[in-house]
């Protein structure tokens, strides 16, 4: 996540990306599938910065440059944006290098990409997305470097008829708790210290309390206001590691947990039956850690806030929830 | 510290002690009011610095950044990680 700002945020990359289809995207599905995307990847991640690596994982993340076709331009894998430049400085010349007919994607190629099975195929336009961003809230043990004020961000999908058994009927006063699977799904998949990277979700057994309830608060022919309210919190206990690839192969016991207050506003139009506007709050505490999440030296109880909003419907949004095959949805 | 984080702080510190569960959690919700929200929403929202990655105008998939590279006839930049990139990683 670091990335996002050492790298993306420099004028002198946001410059050189204007001569690139720029992409983002999640890198286990991409070197592990068999459908012709993934394929396609798995033959330039193949030929670059971490080819043929097992050790300490077979990860293939990093930044590349390709043809349309897939040809292997360069790449690397770093927070460097000189050397993420550098990189994009010779891809360019070998890309014009190359002849036109070298760089084009094939009638076929385009035919199987467009039929290629994704999780953002099942979007729901007409749901509700909401954006959700976590961080740290102030008295939290500062983190080093790029730990420091780290955030993170997810998306929460719901579709339209779940949408439906989350409102009250239209009086107001009237109000309805959030009905326990999507509750459950919140809190298990949601209401997680991202803080500073991808965690684990919480199971079933592991939600001690989990609720949410709209409550009609305004009126009228065109809308219905909401004011939510509730809380979660989340306990689990086993064994496991929490300091990435330096002790993966001697879990000890460990306990983690998520505990917020909700509260926040939502909006409903009467006509649609669509959400115009929502968002909802949480600020609790955290407390442990998981191999990945860069808790390491920060495993004591500290306070967290979680911010859930609309998101826009736009490109570079629509990115499934982080643990979409949680949702079960068939 | 915060008032916020004080007071959650000290109401789940009751839970692991062997308080009624339900009871604090509740206790916790009521402590967050409306006057709370503004100041958690800026703690909490990212920047408009650190949302400049965003400039960029991002295809969330490889997919569909290969077939308008061919269209347009550019080479693709693809920035692949465990988790998606846009989204949590």
């Amino acid at each position: 996540m670091a990335t996002r700002r050492s790298v993306w945020s420099e004028p002198e990359i946001q410059q050189l990306l204007k001569e690139f289809v720029p992409a983002a995207d999640e890198v286990g599905r991409l070197q592990r599938g068999r459908d012709r995307e993934c394929l396609l990847f798995q033959a330039f991640a193949e030929q670059g910065h971490y080819k043929g690596r097992v050790v300490p994982s077979d990860t293939r993340q990093g930044i590349y440059a390709v043809t349309p076709n897939g040809t292997f331009l360069a790449s690397c894998n770093t927070r460097r944006a000189d050397t993420v430049a550098k990189m994009l400085r010779l891809a360019l010349e070998r890309w014009k290098a190359l002849p036109a007919a070298a760089r084009q994607l094939s009638a076929d190629d385009r035919k199987s990409l467009q039929q290629t099975k994704r999780w953002t195929d099942r979007y729901p336009r007409d749901g509700l997305v909401l954006r959700i961003i976590t961080r740290d809230l102030q008295g939290a043990k500062p983190g080093k470097g790029w730990r420091h004020n780290a955030w993170n961000l997810d998306f929460a999908w719901f579709r339209k008829d779940e949408i439906a058994g989350l409102l009250p009927e239209p009086r107001i006063g009237a109000s309805r708790a959030l009905p326990d699977p999507l509750m459950q799904r919140l809190a298990r998949l949601h209401l997680l210290d991202n803080v500073r990277g991808q965690v684990d979700s919480f199971q079933v057994r592991d939600i001690e309390h989990a609720r949410l309830t709209a409550t009609v608060t305004a009126l009228d022919d065109e809308s219905m206001t909401l004011r939510l309210e509730g809380d979660s919190r989340a306990v689990r206990r086993g064994r496991w590691a929490v300091r990435g690839f330096r002790d993966h192969a001697a879990p000890k016991p460990q306990e983690r947990g998520f505990a917020v207050a909700l509260l926040g506003h939502a909006k409903v139009s009467r006509k649609t039956g669509r959400f115009t506007a929502f968002e909802l709050i949480g600020a609790g505490e955290r407390w442990g850690g998981t191999q990945f999440n860069g808790r390491d030296g920060d495993l004591d109880r500290g306070p967290i806030g979680v911010v859930l909003q609309l998101a826009e419907d736009k490109p570079d949004s629509r990115v499934a929830p982080a643990r979409i095959w949680e949702y079960r949805w068939r | 510290m915060n008032p916020i984080g004080t007071a959650l702080l000290a109401g789940t510190a009751a839970v692991a002690v062997g308080a009624h569960l339900t009871g604090t959690v509740a206790a916790q919700a009521s402590r967050l009011s409306e006057r709370d929200l503004p100041r958690i929403r800026g703690e909490v929202l990212p920047t408009e610095q650190e949302l400049a990655f965003y400039r960029i105008g991002w295809h969330a998939e490889l997919r569909s950044a290969l077939v308008a590279a061919h269209r347009a006839g550019k080479p693709v930049l693809l920035w692949a990680m465990n988790g998606h990139p846009l989204g949590c990683v």
